[in-house]
């Protein structure tokens, strides 16, 4: 059987792999389900959570905060989960044991506390502001995914996009953004 | 003093420092139009953030309703039997192994039958040609002599330095030789995706190394698709995929 190594995947995350992201995802998710029961969770809503989870995951290695793997990535999603299990817990009001997530502390928590993990519903304003987005041309909306998600700077788009100056990337981003105030500003659900 | 757009640009690539920190807070409280840029970037930020994930998050949906479709999903039932197979065949005894080996067709097994390095059909070495140092050349002699890290190296600098369509090919190639079944994999989904010359190969190689990355359903639907094709390696495909089922 082969057994690729958590860090040959975490390499290949990091490059955007789709086999990897698949693998990683399938590997880890009967341990993260068995580790979850202990909470009075439905089932449809722990995937749920395990799903958050990764996604959370994989943007943090997308967007440059998760450098060096200190732990095992089933770690890592774990102490992630537990945090989009609180979430759910206490939206359904649930008594709440904070006890129980805050025990057992992983010596990854700290490096946690620094990522990206929240993902809060759009206000109005902003689901207005994402249809807009939808709409933008492949350019400005890779432009502004590789600046917002993947938090690349300028010189880093300029590579990865080909640009020829990291003039001409801010100039097109600016652009990008203006477009999108414009179109708020016209806006005839305001 | 730094201006206000590249405050806010260091501030969104997270590089500012302690002290660009302090100014770009002073901006925030003094300067309405620097605040309101700012938030409407934040907002560009979260919809940006939103759309791709939700959009990962689809793609794992996707995996789901995968998985629940096919018979081996839940991988503890699906091995247990298995398990117990393995040791009853193992009390049976080795005799009836060799005897009728095709009961224990695993993907290892399936692999490695199938599995040949796709012979250099590009770039043909001859012997008296020393002086040739092209990469081409150092590429192709490392891949014919399976010494595929130095291959990987050689050819990834060809890449970089020219457009060809075969270059990725063999790349992956060397990948899967070298046991890099990951980036096998996506080697060949791009030629499969680019209509490359060597898309018909792609497919299968693309269905070897799912296999040997027991994704045994991928590998499927790629070889489903190689035969349809019904020009290179038919015959073997279609038995492949009668022993995966």
């Amino acid at each position: 059987m082969e057994n690729h190594s958590d860090e040959t995947l975490f390499q290949a995350l990091k490059e955007g792999s789709e086999s990897a992201f698949k693998k990683v995802y399938e590997e880890n998710r009967e341990l993260f389900l068995n580790f979850a029961r202990r909470y009075s969770l439905a089932d449809e809503e722990v995937l749920d959570a395990y799903q958050d989870a990764y996604v959370a995951l994989y943007e943090n290695i997308q967007n440059g905060k998760l450098t060096t793997l200190k732990s095992a990535l089933s770690t890592y999603l774990i102490s992630i989960g537990k945090y989009k299990i609180m979430e759910r817990l206490r939206k359904r009001n649930k008594h709440t044991n904070n006890e129980l997530l805050l025990n057992n502390v992983e010596e990854i928590d700290d490096e946690i506390e620094a990522f990206d993990i929240d993902n809060d519903a759009l206000s109005t304003e902003q689901k207005l502001l994402k249809k807009y987005f939808d709409t933008l041309g492949e350019k400005c909306q890779k432009i502004l995914k590789l600046f917002y998600y993947q938090q690349y700077n300028i010189k880093e788009i300029m590579a990865e996009g080909n640009y020829n100056s990291e003039n001409v990337v801010k100039s097109q981003k600016s652009r990008c953004l203006k477009t999108l105030k414009e179109a708020i500003k016209n806006s005839p659900q305001l | 003093m730094m201006d206000k757009e590249q405050l806010l640009l260091k501030y969104f690539d997270g590089s500012l420092t302690p002290d660009e920190k302090v100014n770009f807070n002073q901006f925030l409280e003094s300067d309405a139009e620097f605040k309101t840029q700012f938030e409407f970037e934040k907002d560009v930020k979260s919809v940006v953030r939103k759309t791709e994930n939700n959009s990962f998050k689809k793609m794992l949906q996707g995996f789901e309703s995968e998985l629940s479709g096919a018979p081996s999903q839940e991988k503890q039932n699906f091995w247990k039997p298995l398990s117990i197979a393995a040791s009853i065949a193992v009390l049976i005894g080795v005799s009836w192994f060799v005897f009728n080996s095709d009961v224990f067709n695993g993907t290892e097994e399936l692999y490695a039958s199938n599995y040949e390095k796709y012979p250099n059909t590009v770039y043909t070495i001859t012997r008296g040609d020393a002086t040739d140092e092209s990469l081409e050349r150092l590429a192709f002699e490392a891949y014919e002599t399976d010494d595929f890290e130095t291959a990987i190296t050689y050819l990834f600098e060809l890449k970089e330095k020219t457009r060809l369509d075969y270059v990725d090919f063999y790349l992956g190639q060397a990948y899967l030789a070298n046991g890099d079944y990951l980036k096998a994999t996506d080697k060949f989904q791009e030629i499969i995706s680019i209509n490359s010359e060597f898309k018909d190969e792609g497919y299968w190689y693309a269905a070897l190394a799912n296999l040997k990355l027991e994704q045994e359903e991928e590998a499927k639907k790629l070889l489903e698709k190689l035969i349809k094709m019904g020009t290179y390696k038919k015959n073997e495909a279609t038995e492949l995929l009668e022993k995966l089922n």
